[in-house]
């Protein structure tokens, strides 16, 4: 914090303000006073007076900013990132810290052999983002007898000689703009091992995000301000902001909302309290997993797996699912990133009701269990590719299938704290959800000058962040963006969406039932999609977007 | 007003003890004394002020004792003859008010009249100047001086002017720009070439508006009630809330602080007198407070001399809230009679989000004895029973058959659902006839409201006119349990005068009238209006 002020500091205006009122108070005794300047008594005396009276006035002032959360965010004076948490702290609040970017790397050689990749050995896209291990991790051409520092070494189908070995790899830093996608080749920074030819990412990396701005702190601030306990929206975002770094909004839906449906488990169907259903927003990002699962063959060519809760508890969508091999032939990578999505259908269903003391409907459990740690889904995938053994087409009885999949982080564990007896409430009955994504496109025409440079990655990036950091029952318009990109050196950003080359921000909402509920225009109103009866509604929805589905193109003008 | 900074002792008033602190030299013998005195006098009030600046500083530290209005010992005020008689305000805290609009009769200001809306008379008797001043003077000015430097004029609060919403108004005989005494200094405007004359004013006591409040303590929870001891006792009883839990004491506490409705500490609190004043109100004085019962609100018959009164207890009929609606055991839960309720609510109101079933507008349920119908048989062969409710006809319809599709679904009969009501056992023969009695509003209280809910009534007539709508509840939802929910009804006498169709929008705090049966409010009378949960 930086309230040092010094003579320095002190401007003229400041100074000839404290003269005056010196002067002015002299006279209430002395009332012929001479003290135009160059008397002793208005340079000797009045002129040194005024710049410490000046100068004790400055600091009290700042003193008394320093005090104000509102006065330090708008002063640019004290305005710093340690004042502000300082002030913070002070109301029980530390700012998120923000996260790094997660993902996985396929390395490939041309040698068949043990390898040893060091901790922090790193790799670099082409944007020069790094990504490097957390950890030591040995490549082994044999058995893997510890899969938490060692992964398998195995062959690249179709490739004589070549083999491949996949490592989890994060971001250097926090932030949204470590988004390397699958298949994009990535340049080894650390010191060459011999034998290894070159790295691709075998997933998406996602997850990062920037540290927690002043506003959007201000507005997880209120809820700090309680105590705390699974009890109000305060006290339980309090609570659960408290104990899990990974929640940044949270909405309790309780007695008199049309989303709790929960507490309506009775012949007339009319709510009688005491049910709540905790939404968590535990990514700033859409957060994705990726999963190895093994498929049964129902028929030719197609496959079916479950996605229990302790894989993909709370999960909102399946992005994408590829065949990567036959468990009677291992792991193989035989498809090559870029290839979409086999065809795949998703029936959710209720999971384990039998053991929990949580109310659900059987009969309604797909849907009330929906995002909750209580959902499991039964996964179809269609369209899979034979091979062929001794001339004819076979479909192997099992096939492992790369699954893509958005979940809410640390939904289980959230879970966990919730039903824990020395904190449980115990007059009412509280499932956590996952915030339900409106994931969001954003289409967008940007205009510049010759002489001005505009990083579009950095625009798309701090789209990214704002978007990202919207709270429940937060709005989304054209205009809030379009505020965004003049933050830039942009002349114009065309907002009509009727013309080619304006601005298009459209949503998508998988409800609890599966269902996708679109939504597009120049503000995007959740409250006009909601369908509470599915669990969609202003507050469990909040908005999402991934780098990749900002798409901005630019324009340069002559004037 | 308890919450301002005095300068302690004569620091800030006398230059003695700094003159004496220069030593004998100076004090007697340099030949020019007075020239030194008054140095130390100069520098001794700006060092008062300073002094001030800091204890207000340290002040604001504690969210109790944070002063409301920032003081100025001395401050300069400018006004402009240009600007004599201009400004956004023209009121002068007489009573009644001078309103703004198309005139019709009596275009000269007169004392006590009550001038109908739209009046625009010409003012007489005061002359009104906007204040050009770097702080938002709000109140406070106990003196304005010609000049801090022996003065030839000085002017009184009260008696030769008042100052408001920026403004200061003069009476009769005390406009500066009629006083000689005022020095004016001619000024050119550069940019329109206009010339202007200003005199500086020195006020003394200037209480300043610097919004300490919600900076500092309003600006977390984003609730500003602007800058009062209304606004400090409502920003406290929410940080009470929040750190307390939503206990029935603090939220008592915060509801009457929220809307300026006098309520009991949170201890037990002992009622020594009660006086009467003359203007209607009346002071309660107990043995740990003193309080003011506003005279457009009720006193509560409990508030005797002697009495022991519970925390968090409201002192007047303002607000009643009601926690326990188990018509059972309702005075036991409430204090209030269950009459007193059914008085303060006519009928119940189930929201969408209670009500279920699909509805989209809500429903309402009347205490008032009411036929059970029977509507045929479902696929099982159990009679489809329905009593009267309130509410759009198709929620009714959505209502109803979402009921009878679940006791379909289910096998089971709502025959024995409503056994205790039905004054025969089916099969019955006749669609559409009555096969029992059923009070709707009692019956939902007893199965679906007896608890985790409650229910605020509040008298708006007796609200102090600075607390304008309900909407400062939306600051209470947040910290009531979730599991539970908070209920807000505006009770409001309503003229005749006014008229709104039913169904319309009313305003933005009060959304819609519910349903056909809330009264119109074209009709004068006592209006019950739901205050719909933010």
């Amino acid at each position: 914090m930086d309230v040092e002020f010094t003579l320095d500091d002190i401007d003229q205006d400041a100074f000839n303000a404290a003269e005056a009122e010196i002067l002015e108070l002299m006279r209430t005794a002395a009332p012929n006073l001479d003290a135009r300047r160059g008397t002793a008594i208005r340079d000797l005396l009045v002129r040194p007076a005024a710049q410490y009276f000046a100068l004790d006035a400055a600091r009290i002032a700042a003193l008394r900013e320093t005090f104000s959360l509102k006065l330090v965010e708008e002063s640019p004076e004290t305005a710093d990132s340690e004042t502000v948490d300082n002030l913070l702290a002070n109301m029980a609040y530390v700012r998120k810290a923000g996260t790094k970017a997660r993902g996985s790397v396929a390395f490939y050689t041309d040698e068949l052999k043990n390898y040893y990749i060091p901790e922090a050995f790193t790799v670099e896209d082409s944007g020069q983002s790094s990504y490097l291990t957390e950890q030591n991790w040995t490549v082994r051409i044999d058995a893997v007898a510890d899969p938490a520092t060692e992964v398998q070494l195995t062959p690249v189908a179709g490739e004589e000689g070549k083999y491949v070995f996949v490592l989890p790899l994060v971001a250097e830093n926090t932030g949204s703009s470590y988004a390397v996608q699958s298949g994009a080749a990535l340049t080894m920074l650390s010191a060459q091992i011999s034998g290894i030819t070159s790295a691709e990412a075998y997933t998406d990396f996602t997850g990062g995000a920037a540290q927690e701005e002043i506003a959007d702190a201000l507005a997880s601030l209120e809820a700090s301000l309680s105590h705390r306990a699974f009890e109000s929206q305060a006290s339980i975002t309090a609570k659960l902001q408290q104990d899990f770094a990974s929640v940044y909004a949270v909405s309790a839906v309780g007695y008199a909302n049309a989303a709790q449906l929960r507490d309506k488990h009775n012949l007339m169907g009319v709510a009688v309290g005491n049910k709540v259903d905790i939404y968590a927003r535990t990514f700033r990002a859409p957060y994705l997993v990726l999963l190895n699962k093994t498929g049964t063959k129902i028929s030719d060519g197609v496959y079916q797996f479950t996605l229990t809760p302790s894989e993909a508890a709370g999960f909102y969508r399946v992005r994408s699912i590829i065949a990567v091999g036959t468990t009677t032939e291992g792991v193989v990578l035989a498809e090559q990133p870029g290839i979409g999505s086999l065809a795949f259908t998703v029936a959710r269903a209720a999971y384990g009701l039998s053991g929990t003391f949580h109310d659900f409907d059987p009969d309604n459990g797909a849907i009330e269990t929906a995002f909750s740690a209580w959902q499991q889904a039964v996964i179809t995938v269609s369209g899979v590719s034979s091979f062929v053994e001794d001339g004819q087409a076979v479909y192997p009885d099992t096939a492992v299938f790369k699954t893509e999949i958005y979940v809410p982080p640390d939904l289980l564990a959230l879970q966990v704290a919730v039903d824990d007896a020395t904190v449980r409430n115990q007059e009412a009955d509280q499932v956590v959800r996952g915030a339900i994504p409106c994931f969001i496109s954003l289409q967008a025409t940007v205009y510049r000058l010759q002489s001005a440079t505009v990083d579009l990655l950095e625009v798309a990036d701090t789209l990214a962040d704002y978007i990202n950091s919207r709270d429940f029952n937060a709005s989304l318009t054209v205009s809030q963006l379009s505020a965004i990109f003049h933050s830039f050196d942009i002349v114009r950003v065309a907002l009509d969406s009727k013309s080619s080359a304006g601005m298009r921000l459209t949503g998508e909402i998988t409800a609890a039932d599966g269902t996708i509920i679109e939504i597009s225009g120049d503000s995007l109103d959740i409250s006009a999609v909601a369908s509470p009866e599915l669990l969609v509604s202003a507050d469990t929805v909040v908005f999402a977007v991934d780098l990749r589905n900002i798409f901005l193109n630019e324009v340069i003008v002559a004037v | 007003m308890k919450h301002d900074i005095s300068v302690s002792g004569q620091a800030g008033k006398s230059a003695a003890p700094t003159f004496l602190w220069l030593g004998s030299f100076w004090t007697t013998l340099y030949t020019d004394k007075a020239f030194i005195y008054a140095y130390c006098k100069g520098n001794g009030l700006a060092a008062a002020q300073l002094y001030l600046n800091f204890l207000e500083a340290v002040n604001s530290l504690s969210r109790q004792n944070i002063p409301i209005f920032h003081r100025e010992v001395w401050l300069p005020l400018i006004i402009r003859l240009s600007q004599q008689n201009s400004g956004d305000k023209i009121a002068v805290g007489l009573d009644p008010a001078v309103y703004v609009g198309p005139q019709p009769e009596d275009t000269v200001y007169q004392a006590k009249k009550v001038y109908p809306v739209g009046g625009n008379v010409v003012r007489s008797g005061f002359t009104v100047y906007p204040i050009i001043s770097e702080r938002p003077v709000v109140d406070g000015v106990s003196r304005i001086a010609s000049a801090i430097v022996s003065p030839e004029a000085v002017l009184l609060k009260g008696t030769h002017y008042f100052v408001q919403g920026g403004e200061i108004i003069f009476r009769e005989d005390s406009d500066p720009f009629a006083n000689p005494a005022f020095l004016r200094r001619e000024i050119h405007d550069e940019t329109t070439g206009v010339a202007d004359e200003e005199i500086l004013l020195w006020a003394t006591d200037a209480l300043v508006d610097l919004e300490l409040i919600y900076n500092n303590y309003g600006y977390q929870l984003a609730f500003n009630p602007g800058s009062s001891e209304y606004g400090h006792d409502a920003v406290n009883a929410l940080w009470d809330v929040r750190f307390k839990g939503a206990n029935l004491t603090a939220v008592r506490r915060a509801m009457g602080a929220l809307l300026d409705v006098p309520t009991t500490g949170v201890e037990q609190e002992t009622v020594e007198d009660v006086v009467a004043n003359a203007d209607g109100s009346q002071t309660v004085i107990t043995d740990t407070d003193v309080y003011t019962v506003a005279a457009a609100e009720t006193i509560r018959e409990e508030v005797v001399q002697g009495a022991v009164l519970e925390a968090g207890s409201f002192l007047s009929h303002t607000i009643h809230y009601y926690t326990k609606l188990d018509p059972a055991r309702f005075e036991a839960g409430n204090r209030l009679p269950l009459s007193q309720f059914l008085l303060d609510m006519p009928m119940l109101q189930l929201p969408v989000g209670i009500a279920g079933n699909g509805v989209r507008n809500g429903l309402d349920a009347e205490w008032k004895a009411t036929d059970i119908t029977y509507n045929g048989d479902d696929a099982n062969g159990n009679p489809k029973l329905s009593f009267k409710l309130g509410g759009a006809p198709a929620d009714l319809v959505i209502f109803w058959q979402s009921i009878w599709d679940r006791a379909e679904d289910r096998e089971e009969s709502l025959a024995d659902f409503f056994a205790d009501f039905l004054w025969s056992t089916p099969p019955y023969l006749q669609i559409g006839i009555a096969v029992g009695s059923l009070n709707p509003m009692r019956f939902f209280m007893e199965n679906f409201f007896k608890y985790n809910v409650g229910v605020a009534v509040v008298d708006f007539n007796a609200l102090p006119e600075y607390v304008t709508s309900l909407s400062v509840f939306a600051c209470l939802h947040r910290l009531l349990p979730a599991h539970a929910v908070l209920m807000t009804v505006a009770k409001q006498q309503v003229s005749d005068a006014v008229g709104f169709a039913v169904g319309e929008a009313l305003d933005a705090n009060y959304g819609k009238a519910l349903s056909d049966a809330v009264p119109t409010v074209s009709e004068a009378g006592l209006q019950h209006r739901w205050v719909p949960r933010p």
